[in-house]
């Protein structure tokens, strides 16, 4: 599983990257952005909670 | 539903939904997804109550922030009165000076100005909250980060107070006062532009003169433009804020204490005390062109409200929004807003929560509302207020 950001719908709040600077960086302006790993499997909780927890509904987990 | 466009909010509903916004929105959403109201808003306006439609409304360019506000100007205060594409060049300016990664740079400030407020009071066993902590902490932060001088903070919060919210004996009254302070604020705005365009500085200010966006640079009165709209939400969103979280954990000492025991809660705290306090009730928008919510037909051209807070305490989107729990999960508030128009301000208002929280926990970790005391509660131009408030705690 991987992290995806819909760079059209993120508004820069960073809730994901300021609570999961391992999974997820900001761009120039702020927008977030996921790193293209594969998730380790002990990623995998906080990956779901960044999803979750995403005022745009931006993120997704991509197979 | 009301499917009248001017029923006026008794006086007695205002002091609820200041005092209660939970019940109060509760019995709004109750009976429809869309009400209007004339007071305090301008009468005919819309209120979206209903969680789903609000936060669809905030993705939806069915609606727009032009010409929502004046605040006593003839031009549109930027970023929030313009639409795209101006809105995103705007804020290709204003974001990147204005990112998580730069405002957390400001956390030791922060964190001083913190202690050197509560060294004023802290043997005292007591303060006013507002006045003490609440106005100077987010105001001399701002002005710090700005490029303002700190003895302008009166004047800029007299500004603040005298356009957002007018007083006078007629709506004349009211809109000549505004217009008089606007003025002053412009003419002020313009003086602090003209030197930091000579002086350079390491402020926001510096930044946004120099700043260019496909080789071309901000004018003058887009600066203006600009300035006042960051100064009324600088000076008046996180004083509101930190007012609410204070009476809320005041009162709730079992929350108090997970703060206490783990400063690692301080961050989903805020999050949680942002979604359930809302402080920054509402957004205002007017419709682009005819549209519906819910089934309920709104015009083209129609003034509109959509309650953030509704749409955070609506049990449709958060299971128990009455509940304050910091272990929340997942939190997926609106708190600061969403879609393109997400309040530029808000890594700094995280920042600014977060210092406040830890270091005054550190040294007032148990206080109370001072007994006999009633927390005042106020929500005028949309934004929920707590002043004033009396705080007490034990100097053994």
């Amino acid at each position: 599983m991987r992290l995806e950001v819909d760079a059209a719908r993120c508004a820069g709040h960073g809730r994901c990257y300021a609570m999961f600077p391992d999974l997820f960086d900001e761009d120039e302006v702020g927008h977030a952005i996921a790193y293209p790993d594969e998730l380790a499997p002990a990623d995998l909780d906080g990956a779901r909670v960044a999803v979750g927890n995403c005022p745009e509904t931006a993120i997704r987990l991509a197979p | 539903m009301s499917d009248r466009a001017t029923d006026p909010l008794p006086l007695a509903s205002v002091e609820e939904r200041a005092r209660d916004p939970h019940a109060y929105f509760r019995a709004r959403r109750a009976e429809g997804p869309v009400q209007w109201l004339s007071e305090p808003v301008p009468e005919g306006t819309a209120v979206v109550v209903a969680g789903d439609a609000v936060y669809r409304a905030l993705h939806d360019d069915a609606y727009t922030g032009r010409g929502s506000v004046s605040y006593g100007r003839t031009r549109p205060i930027i970023p929030t009165h313009v639409d795209p594409p101006e809105h995103t060049r705007y804020r290709r300016y204003l974001d990147p000076p204005m990112k998580h990664s730069e405002m957390v740079k400001l956390d030791p400030h922060i964190a001083a100005r913190a202690n050197q407020l509560i060294d004023g009071f802290l043997d005292r066993g007591g303060c006013e909250f507002h006045t003490e902590f609440a106005i100077p902490l987010p105001g001399t932060t701002f002005l710090h980060l700005f490029g303002m001088p700190e003895e302008d903070l009166p004047f800029l919060v007299a500004f603040k107070d005298s356009v957002m919210k007018p007083t006078g004996a007629t709506p004349e009254e009211q809109r000549s006062g505004q217009e008089e302070w606007a003025r002053r604020a412009e003419e002020y705005f313009a003086g602090l532009i003209a030197r930091a365009r000579h002086d350079g500085g390491d402020h926001l200010l510096g930044r946004f003169v120099t700043a260019e966006v496909n080789g071309a640079r901000l004018g003058t009165d887009e600066l203006v433009d600009i300035c006042f709209q960051l100064t009324l939400g600088g000076l008046d969103t996180v004083t509101a804020t930190l007012g609410l979280m204070w009476t809320f954990l005041a009162q709730h000492p079992e929350h108090r204490a997970m703060i206490n025991a783990d400063p690692a809660m301080i961050k989903p705290a805020v999050e949680e005390l942002l979604r359930w306090a809302t402080p920054v009730t509402a957004v205002k928008r007017r419709t682009t062109r005819g549209t519906e919510v819910d089934g309920c037909p709104l015009p083209a051209g129609q003034p509109v409200l959509l309650s953030i807070f509704s749409a955070n305490a609506d049990p449709a989107r958060f299971p128990a929004p009455d509940t304050v729990d910091f272990g929340r999960q997942p939190n997926k508030h609106n708190a600061f807003g969403g879609g393109i128009h997400r309040c530029l301000g808000s890594h700094l208002a995280r920042v600014e929560l977060v210092a406040a929280l830890r270091e005054w926990h550190r040294r007032i970790p148990d206080y109370e509302i001072a007994p006999g005391e009633e927390p005042s509660y106020s929500d005028a131009s949309a934004i929920r207020m707590v002043s004033p408030l009396n705080l007490r705690w034990s100097t053994r």
